[in-house]
């Protein structure tokens, strides 16, 4: 159904891109928000979704690190998609408002997030077939 | 599918030289369980410690809560697939649960951290753990353990020490016994032709790593959706190993416990005809999302259900899972309520979900995680407070001095539990 070669992802985690970058196409964003806009706008571009953008029930101002794939769509109609990305932003900017992101964790606490955020790409990744 | 579970009453804990039960206390042997807990090379050490209700004492970070449970007949062993055999299936026969106490998992898990379980104060309140007779297992790893070794090591240990607790409850007399039933499908629709089959859509978290939930050991990010027994549930045929949103956390022992199920079973055969449960699951891959909530349509009309309760677990695109499974089951004619918590900010007045459809037009919540409170310091800390800034609901700063501290209640366990087993629950009188 999809071809991995042709998959786009989008992330401001460092370990994701390391591990991935030789196997798919990988945009590196600066921030969890930029890979938000970046998804968004590749949305707008004639890609849908693959995963969802708010992967992890970690809540948007508590983890900094956020991956999304993304697909060219094709004939397919992507209006959901549309509407899923800009319902993903109004939800980071509606927890930024309750309490900003921190802007710095300590290296073990970063670490981590990062583990998480590269563990649900890793599960993702073999379904991309 | 038909199960006799028998409540021992169990009012106090204390260590003494052999497991046993007599008068509602439960005596523990410390050094036999720190000797089992510890045959897992990934830890380092094990301490057991004792935090009764109405204690100064703060329990953190907390991994799981357990309530002990032992099969007595009908097959099956507890836990089945992780500590138990994974065959025979559970669900038929006798249990024995040890109600009022829990075993409680504790120990640093990643550098955010898991929640809270204070013993007395304004957080006992939201806890329901702050009124059981807890035995706290706290563990520490090996250095350089990877992650998931680690959440793998101390989940294990935790159902380890309460399958262990559970045997002492085999031959003791239990002070109550209920019956519950689902027969097969066409049995059970012929039973009550009268009343709504109404079935629950229990939806478990399985997002990756510290997100996983498991069903007969088997991660549930791997299984697509599938018939219960509810009784099955009752003897631990899944288990928790979500480890990071406290608040809506559904422990292992809030899958023995599901409100859902219980509440459905109180009614069945007088206002309604409980069908059983449609287990599914909460993942990533938007085809996964699709795929299911098709599935769980499809089961629902299958079952010729009338009415479906949903509840998820998490917050977030678990939402978008919740909306697809109420969209899809009312389009197939069938009626929904959704049972979630929400997340509207301190002033409770932003949306309180992710994500919304026109469908979703019934909605049990519990309670709002945003909202704050003060946490007063404690004479006894089991296991650490070091974590509270970056655990889930603190923030940098908040913490004290003293060990007192302000946060969202988001970091208390259970809290907003989002299948309604909280006293934030909306309950009709």
């Amino acid at each position: 159904m999809w071809e991995l070669e042709k998959a786009i992802l989008i992330t401001n985690n460092d370990r994701v891109e390391k591990k991935y970058k030789g196997t798919l196409q990988v945009i590196f964003a600066e921030s969890y928000e930029e890979v938000l806009i970046r998804t968004r706008d590749m949305v707008y571009d004639r890609h849908v979704l693959l995963t969802h953008p708010q992967a992890s029930s970690l809540k948007p101002n508590q983890t900094p690190y956020r991956s999304v794939v993304v697909y060219p769509k094709g004939e397919e109609d992507n209006t959901k998609d549309i509407l899923l990305i800009e319902k993903c932003l109004e939800v980071y900017y509606q927890w930024q408002k309750i309490a900003p992101a921190p802007e710095k964790y300590s290296d073990k606490v970063a670490g981590d997030f990062k583990t998480i955020d590269l563990s649900v790409i890793d599960n993702i990744i073999p379904r991309i077939v | 599918m038909k199960l006799e579970l028998g409540k021992i009453q169990i009012g106090d804990i204390q260590f003494a030289d052999r497991t046993y039960i007599e008068n509602h206390v439960l005596y523990v042997n410390k050094e036999e369980v720190e000797k089992m807990v510890l045959e897992d090379d990934k830890l380092l050490e094990c301490h057991l410690d004792i935090a009764r209700p109405g204690d100064a004492t703060r329990i953190t970070p907390v991994k799981d809560v357990i309530e002990p449970r032992v099969k007595v007949s009908g097959g099956g062993e507890i836990f089945p697939g992780v500590i138990g055999k994974v065959s025979p299936t559970v669900g038929e026969g006798r249990t024995h649960a040890l109600e009022g106490c829990c075993v409680v998992t504790v120990g640093r898990i990643v550098g955010f951290q898991e929640g809270v379980i204070d013993m007395s104060g304004p957080a006992a309140d939201y806890c329901p753990f702050s009124k059981t007779v807890n035995l706290c297992v706290v563990i520490e790893p090996q250095e350089g353990l990877e992650t998931h070794v680690y959440e793998r090591a101390g989940r294990l240990a935790g159902l380890k020490v309460a399958t262990y607790l559970g045997e002492a409850g085999k031959n003791v007399e239990p002070d109550t016994l209920d019956v519950f039933e689902t027969k097969p499908v066409f049995q059970q629709a012929a039973e009550y032709p009268e009343l709504p089959k109404v079935g629950y859509v229990h939806m478990l978290q399985s997002q990756g790593l510290l997100h996983d939930t498991y069903y007969y050991g088997v991660d549930a990010k791997q299984f697509v959706p599938t018939f219960m027994y509810p009784t099955e549930i009752m003897d631990g045929a899944i288990v928790s190993g979500n480890c990071v949103a406290p608040c809506d956390k559904v422990t292992t022992y809030h899958h023995l416990h599901n409100p859902v199920i219980d509440e459905c079973y109180k009614r069945h055969g007088k206002e309604i005809n409980f069908m059983g449960v449609i287990l599914t699951n909460e993942n990533v891959f938007l085809a996964d999302k699709e795929r299911h909530s098709d599935m769980v349509a499809k089961l629902a009309e299958w079952m010729e259900l009338d009415g479906v309760l949903i509840t998820e677990e998490g917050y977030g695109n678990p939402d978008t899972d919740l909306m697809m499974n109420c969209r899809k089951v009312e389009r197939k004619g069938t009626k929904v309520v959704l049972i979630t918590d929400e997340f509207p900010g301190k002033d409770g007045k932003s949306q309180s979900l992710a994500d919304t459809c026109d469908e979703a037009t019934a909605l049990a919540s519990c309670g709002q995680g945003n909202m704050t409170l003060q946490f007063p310091a404690m004479e006894k800390v089991i296991g650490m407070q070091d974590y509270i800034e970056s655990q889930i609901g603190g923030w940098a700063g908040c913490i004290n001095e003293d060990g007192s501290f302000e946060a969202e209640i988001q970091i208390i366990i259970a809290s907003t539990i989002a299948n309604g087993f909280n006293r934030l629950a909306a309950r009709g009188y």
